[in-house]
């Protein structure tokens, strides 16, 4: 088995631009607009969901020809929601902080449709080293949104930056607000579609 | 039929194998974990504690908290029936049942509404108050939206205060 194309620099930036789940695909967006009040908080959201997303893929691939297809949703569901349990428990014991803040979004993951899309569309009819590469791409270009979008949202929203006080800087309270993250994203997700638009 | 049945049951059972090991062996350190949170937020609001002692019997958990030999207060660990979930917080008193502070442990609130019974505005209303003077709209203020919230801590924090019984100190 060889996991091709995985350090391949055309991946990462499928990922992030031509395929990003947030900006141009627009699925997974709830926890987006609920949980981007923070870096912090949106590279741990990246980093759960992308591990889960990496365990399902492999996962769901490998036992691809196993599942009948009229029984693969179950299927799906089962061993999602069960990676995501794995996850919560990980985090409620290592990282109680971030488990305290990121919250309910947590559990919540298992409904996340950008896993149970990647299951559906990609996983399932897809050999294993090209599942796990799915699962990277999707999983850094969904990172790297909430990256971004956190980012706009806690300089602009609380005047911090990685929780520390940005000084001569009085900060917008809106964008902290949901209202504030659905105006940052819209204004990202127009951006990046123009570039995909130009690029034809 | 039946093998479609046997591969879903046999998916499943993995699955459960899967999640009940990683619950057992997450256990212990999620457990210390809360205990390591429970004794700052208590040494927050006493902030003198040297030594702190649990209490576990039938009228519930709570710990004991000394200086120097001598009782400072005790922290009650409350549970209140929230809005959508169950809400663990803890509850300091000292040896009159004046509160010291209270703080939000656990909840699973509706977010940006109920959750804001975690945010020190909200806690920090408690402190120094009896348990007379807690009446939610004229000694507390109410979270707006999250009424059901608010009243479900108040209510709590009081009921639990007032059934504890302090011990004699010999």
């Amino acid at each position: 088995m060889k996991i091709k194309g995985l350090i391949d620099l055309k991946n990462i930036k499928k990922g992030i631009f031509k395929e990003n789940p947030i900006f141009i695909l627009l699925i997974g967006l709830c926890p987006v607009l609920a949980i981007t009040t923070s870096v912090a908080n949106a590279l741990g959201m990246g980093i759960a969901v992308t591990f889960v997303l990496l365990c399902s893929n492999s996962i769901i691939s490998g036992l691809r020809k196993v599942i009948p297809a009229d029984i693969r949703l179950p299927s799906f569901i089962v061993i999602i929601a069960s990676f995501v349990t794995v996850v919560e428990l990980l985090l409620k014991a290592f990282f109680p902080a971030l488990n305290r803040s990121l919250g309910i979004f947590v559990p919540l993951i298992a409904v996340n449709c950008i896993i149970l899309g990647r299951a559906e569309a990609f996983a399932f009819k897809n050999p294993l080293s090209e599942s796990i590469v799915d699962a990277l791409t999707i999983g850094i270009g969904f990172t790297f949104a909430l990256l971004l979008i956190s980012f706009i949202r806690e300089v602009l929203g609380s005047g911090k930056l990685l929780g520390f006080q940005i000084p001569y800087f009085s900060p917008a309270l809106f964008f902290a607000f949901p209202a504030g993250a659905f105006l940052v994203i819209g204004m990202l997700m127009g951006m990046f579609q123009l570039r995909t638009n130009k690029k034809g | 039929m039946f093998k479609k049945g046997l591969i879903l049951g046999t998916i499943s059972f993995c699955a459960a194998v899967l999640v009940s090991l990683t619950y057992i062996l997450t256990k212990p350190i999620i457990a210390q974990q809360s205990l390591n949170i429970e004794r700052k937020s208590i040494s927050t609001f006493l902030p003198d504690v040297e030594k702190i002692e649990k209490v576990e019997n039938e009228a519930g958990i709570y710990y004991k908290c000394y200086r120097e030999g001598k009782l400072l207060g005790y922290a009650l660990v409350v549970l209140a029936d929230g809005y959508s979930s169950n809400i663990k917080l803890i509850a300091v008193i000292d040896s009159k049942k004046i509160i010291k502070g209270i703080k939000v442990l656990e909840q699973q609130e509706t977010p940006g509404l109920g959750t804001k019974i975690t945010e020190p505005w909200f806690e920090d209303q408690f402190k120094n108050k009896e348990t007379g003077r807690l009446v939610l709209g004229k000694d507390i203020e109410a979270i707006s939206g999250a009424t059901i919230s608010s009243n479900a801590v108040v209510e709590a924090v009081k009921k639990e205060i007032e059934q504890f019984k302090i011990e004699n100190e010999d």
